[in-house]
C-alpha cells in the first residue's frame, strides 16, 4: 500500500472535511477525495477496500485522552 | 519513518486549527483487511477499535471477553477483547497480533494505546516540525 503519510509538512484535511464533522468517510488512498460518507460505519464499510476509512471528530467537541 | 500530524478544524479558543498524530494503519483478520487512520493516543491503556469494524473483519465483537472501559465521562461503557493484526504498511515488519478492544461508540473511531501498540515502537513527536517518527523499537 502507498504510503502517503510520508512527506514532511502537514496532511491538512481541514478543507476537505469541512462538511463531515463527526460522520464517517472514506477518503481516497491519497487523503485528497472523500469518495463516500456516512453518519455510521455501516455506510461506507462495504466500500472500505476502495481507500481509507475515518471517522472524523467532530469539530464541536475538543479531544481529552482517556484512560480507555 | 517520518509522518505528518493530521491538520483539521477546531472550536478550541484562539486555535481555529488543530494538529493531531494521525497513523494510516491496516487492520487484519485472516484474508479480511481494512485501511483506516488511527489516533496515536499515549493516554489510552490499551488500542480501542469501533465495533463497526468487526464485521468487515469476519469478527462477532460480542464473543470477545467482557470488559469495561472509562473515559473522562467518567462512564463505563462496555468493551470486548479479540487480538487481530495491525500493520502500519509503510514499516516492513510492522505487522503483529495485537490484543484490541471492541466499543460501540459514535466518537471513537481507532485510538492507538499503549498496550501492544506503544509498547511495540519508538516514537517521536515533533509538533513544532509537524511530524512524528515511527521505528520498529531496538
Amino acid at each position: 500500500m502507498e504510503n502517503n503519510n510520508k512527506n514532511n509538512g502537514l496532511i491538512d484535511l481541514s478543507e476537505i472535511l469541512e462538511n463531515y464533522s463527526g460522520k464517517w468517510v472514506l477518503l481516497s488512498k491519497d487523503n485528497k477525495r472523500v469518495l463516500k460518507s456516512g453518519n455510521t460505519i455501516d455506510d461506507i464499510i462495504e466500500d472500505s477496500d476502495k481507500g481509507i476509512i475515518m471517522l472524523v471528530p467532530n469539530e464541536n467537541y475538543s479531544y481529552s485522552p482517556s484512560s480507555l | 519513518m517520518k509522518y505528518s500530524f493530521t491538520k483539521l478544524k477546531s472550536v478550541i479558543p484562539n486555535h481555529p486549527f488543530i494538529l493531531k498524530p494521525m497513523l494510516d494503519i491496516n487492520l487484519l483478520n485472516g484474508t479480511k483487511i481494512v485501511s483506516t487512520k488511527g489516533l496515536i493516543d499515549t493516554g489510552a491503556d490499551g488500542i480501542v477499535i469501533n465495533i463497526g469494524f468487526a464485521k468487515q473483519l469476519d469478527i462477532i465483537a460480542k464473543s470477545g471477553i467482557k470488559g469495561q472501559t472509562i473515559g473522562v465521562g467518567n462512564l463505563p461503557v462496555p468493551i470486548f477483547y479479540h487480538t487481530i493484526g495491525i500493520e502500519i504498511p509503510s514499516i516492513s515488519g510492522s505487522r503483529f497480533p495485537m490484543q484490541v478492544s471492541f466499543i460501540d461508540s459514535g466518537s471513537v473511531g481507532v485510538l492507538l494505546g499503549r498496550i501492544d501498540f506503544l509498547d511495540r515502537f519508538k516514537i517521536s513527536f515533533e509538533m513544532y516540525t509537524g511530524t512524528f517518527d515511527i521505528e520498529l523499537k531496538p
